[in-house]
């Protein structure tokens, strides 16, 4: 028998990032689509967090949640907003 | 017989396959590129996902790969390594997150270029396009 | 299109109910909930600072970078390629807007004056951050990937923030980032062949047998230096964000152009 509430932070954190990618995959308006998506890194951020890999955080974080948000807000707003069909 | 480490494990296993499954089912059926661009980040970074769980240990006392212990001797190194996590997968990962921002630089471009040509990014249209492009050269 | 979907997903369905059977069933990952580490991982562990195992050592307490740039030090430096590759192919798409400068139209450039505000101390943060993820990457979390990827963070908000016209007038061109890049991967290839000058082997750290050559393996305090991969650190740092500033410069001619053009 071994301590499990990180194991259950990790089981809940990774059941609502399945939901914000669901969310995501089915969603037409583009923006929305990527204020989900960093959520969803949020979420993986903190499940690599759980699982004892400082260093992919630290990298994970700043690609994910800044750079990839900012470079396709970047795209849609050059490009189109809306998704069809 | 299935201890509740094995049912964790068995859970989030199954959690990161449906994670992958969803990023691949956007990745191959729905039109917009960009939408193709952000699901394939998902995939890359559910695989992440994977390689450190397949480098966690299911016991208590578990610690990063980061010896504090300047001036190590034998026992405290069989101490750290009797806790600490398999440090291969998250080198790999490193790598591997800004390898995968380098390609999404390149293909978000590629994607803008595309809009330029095609004054689209749905790939159905774009495919309509080519067919008539081809047709009226004929 | 209805019944392509349906086929879709089926299919996928099918190959993750097979990974998940060879998963849980055959075990291909080893045995469920493991406990004990691999054997290479263990073994990594055990040498990455060891004093009794002279010519295995790394003088490195931070397990990911004696990995990353001792044991496994060729890998990184292809690893480095592939990123310079990607980045030239995002700069040969949209090379000849490049050179052109940016258009002076009529609009004011740039956001409001209270995220410029903003804007300024986060950038400085990010850079002091970065280079010192660079810095202390041997010995905490953090090293040159690392550095790079959060320095990169910089770029993108001087550039979309403040625009590109800005970012010019500050002596930021996409030159400037090339040579800053190229000059720096000159410098951590020279910290590679160095061991092969002085008569040891390519990509040594310690001690070796038949090579007495080494990097400093400490500072003058007895903090770990982690020889050859302090240098490499600081210097792949500095070689990712010049990559990342040339791509983002990049960005800011992009957003320069006028619709249809």
């Amino acid at each position: 028998m071994i301590p499990v509430l990180h194991l259950v932070m990790l089981a809940v954190i990774l059941g609502v990032s399945f939901i914000t990618i669901f969310l995501m995959v089915f969603e037409r308006d583009l923006l929305k689509m990527i204020v989900l998506s960093a959520a969803q890194s949020t979420f993986y951020a903190i499940v690599l967090y759980i699982l004892l890999v400082p260093d992919v955080v630290l990298a994970y974080i700043a690609v994910a949640v800044g750079i990839y948000t900012a470079l396709l807000m970047f795209a849609v707003k050059k490009t189109e907003r809306f998704e069809e069909a | 017989m299935m201890g509740i480490g094995e049912v964790f494990w068995l859970y989030i296993w199954l959690i990161i396959m449906a994670n992958m499954g969803l990023a691949i089912y956007g990745l191959i059926m729905r039109p917009n590129i960009l939408k193709k661009i952000a699901c394939l980040t998902v995939l890359a970074d559910t695989s992440f996902i994977v390689l450190a769980f397949i480098g966690y240990r299911f016991k208590y006392p578990v610690s990063p790969y980061i010896m504090t212990n300047w001036a190590p001797n034998n026992a405290t190194i069989t101490h750290f390594i009797s806790e600490s996590v398999d440090p291969l997968p998250p080198t790999l990962t490193i790598t591997a997150v800004v390898i995968n921002l380098s390609i999404t630089i390149l293909l978000v471009f590629l994607a803008i270029r595309l809009y330029e040509v095609y004054g689209t990014l749905d790939v159905k249209k774009i495919a309509m396009i080519k067919k008539e492009l081809r047709g009226g050269e004929k | 299109m209805r019944v392509t979907g349906l086929i879709a997903a089926i299919s996928i369905l099918i190959v993750l109910f097979a990974l998940a059977y060879g998963l849980v069933v055959l075990g291909i990952s080893g045995p469920p909930a493991p406990v004990k580490l691999r054997l290479l991982g263990e073994k990594y562990l055990y040498y990455m600072i060891n004093p009794a195992t002279k010519y295995f050592t790394a003088e490195s307490p931070e397990g990911v970078s004696a990995i990353l740039w001792d044991y496994r030090g060729l890998d990184t430096l292809y690893e480095t390629m592939v990123l310079f590759g990607a980045i030239i192919g995002a700069i040969l798409v949209y090379r000849e807007y490049l050179y052109s400068e940016p258009r002076k139209t009529g609009k004011i450039y740039g956001l409001s004056h209270i995220v410029r505000t903003v804007s300024k101390i986060i950038i400085w943060l990010t850079i002091i951050i970065a280079v010192a993820f660079g810095f202390t990457g041997q010995i905490t979390p953090g090293g040159g990937f690392i550095g790079g990827a959060a320095f990169a963070v910089a770029p993108v908000l001087l550039v979309l923030v403040y625009t590109l016209g800005y970012a010019r007038r500050l002596g930021l061109t996409h030159r400037r980032a090339l040579l800053l890049r190229a000059s720096f991967l000159l410098l951590l290839l020279l910290v590679i062949v160095t061991p092969l000058i002085a008569g040891g082997y390519i990509f040594q750290n310690q001690a070796k047998p038949g090579s007495a050559f080494s990097f400093p393996g400490r500072f003058i305090d007895s903090t770990p230096l982690g020889g050859s991969i302090f240098f490499l650190n600081l210097f792949e740092l500095f070689a990712v964000a010049g990559a990342f500033t040339v791509a983002f410069i990049l960005l800011g001619v992009i957003a320069s152009l006028k619709e249809g053009e």
